[in-house]
């Protein structure tokens, strides 16, 4: 069954992301202090609807997030959330 | 217009449900909470048809919160999905066991979630019509502890109304027996489960003996196949059919 909604318009997408950006970067500060719910919980938001807005690869780095982040593995989870800043800044819509 | 509400800490998902819902006339009112904190306010006050509900909140649990509403007879007869990312068939089990009506798992296509909304949502109004269809058959006195059913009236024990009243009243429901004993002697009272059978063996003896049906390991329920039966007879379908059917 493809989650890939059609429906989504591009303005949605591109909100989207930029709210996702600034969450990125957000948790990019608390990763820093060592404090790791916050990456927690954007991994698995992402996880669960990125894919809805057309962002497949995305969705994949959020699980993979969550998991580095539950590990409270400090440079995975900051290596995921460069990566996830690099592919919002170079999705294209 | 139905009401669903959305229980999810995550705007984007009530912002996929909303799009989808006005660009396909789907014709629901979509409200969110983005916690569980004023569920209970927000369903006192407003008619909600179902409830779309996130597992993982921030600092809750989605599937506790469907748990508490579904011990509340106010709430229970609300239809709910939950709504995650976890997707191990342990989950699902745990989702369903736990009371959600359904289960759908993130990332999910909103056309697919609608159609579980409007499954769901044709079968509760299938089971309101079977319901009140039940309850009609029956006419009820307080003052004389009477049953009217089928142009009949029985007088039965206090007791014995009572059960009929409250699985007449829940006709999709099964009582344990100790709900119905609490329900007959009171919360702290203690007697024999023996009791409850008499006192159904009682309306089966004059209601008829398929009334009320057995759940094994559960309790009783009243058997609504047998009652929408009766109620479809005729004087031409209750003569004896021919063993061809």
């Amino acid at each position: 069954m493809s989650t890939i909604d059609d429906l989504v318009s591009p303005e949605m997408r591109i909100q989207y992301l930029s709210k996702k950006k600034s969450e990125t970067a957000e948790c990019m500060i608390s990763v820093q202090q060592r404090e790791f719910k916050s990456s927690s919980h954007l991994g698995h938001k992402l996880k669960g609807n990125a894919s809805s807005f057309g962002f497949e690869d995305l969705g994949i780095l959020g699980d993979q997030l969550e998991v580095a982040a539950n590990k409270m593995d400090l440079e995975n989870s900051k290596s995921i959330l460069l990566l996830i800043n690099k592919y919002i800044e170079e999705a294209k819509i | 217009m139905y009401k669903v509400l959305l229980v999810d800490d995550d705007i984007e998902t009530f912002n996929l449900i909303q799009e989808y819902n006005k660009k396909n006339n789907q014709n629901f009112e979509i409200d969110h909470l983005l916690s569980g904190k004023n569920l209970t306010d927000y369903l006192n006050n407003n008619q909600v048809a179902l409830i779309l509900m996130d597992w993982k909140l921030i600092d809750e649990d989605g599937l506790d919160l469907i748990k508490n509403l579904k011990v509340k007879e106010a709430y229970a007869h609300i239809p709910m999905i939950l709504l995650t990312s976890k997707n191990s068939e342990n989950d699902q089990i745990q989702g369903l066991d736990g009371g959600a009506d359904d289960y759908i798992t993130k990332p999910f296509s909103t056309k697919f979630l609608f159609s579980k909304i409007n499954a769901l949502l044709r079968k509760e109004d299938k089971d309101k019509n079977k319901e009140e269809n039940i309850r009609h058959k029956f006419l009820f006195s307080e003052d004389n502890l009477e049953v009217e059913y089928k142009g009949e009236s029985h007088k039965l024990t206090l007791k014995a109304y009572t059960i009929l009243k409250t699985l007449v009243h829940n006709p999709l429901r099964v009582y344990s027996q100790d709900e119905l004993n609490e329900l007959t002697s009171g919360k702290d009272v203690h007697v024999s489960k023996r009791c409850i059978d008499t006192f159904v063996t009682m309306i089966r003896k004059k209601i008829g003996k398929d009334c009320i049906i057995s759940v094994r390991k559960k309790g009783y329920k009243i058997n609504d196949r047998f009652i929408s039966q009766i109620a479809l007879e005729t004087p031409e379908t209750t003569q004896p059919i021919s063993s061809e059917f």
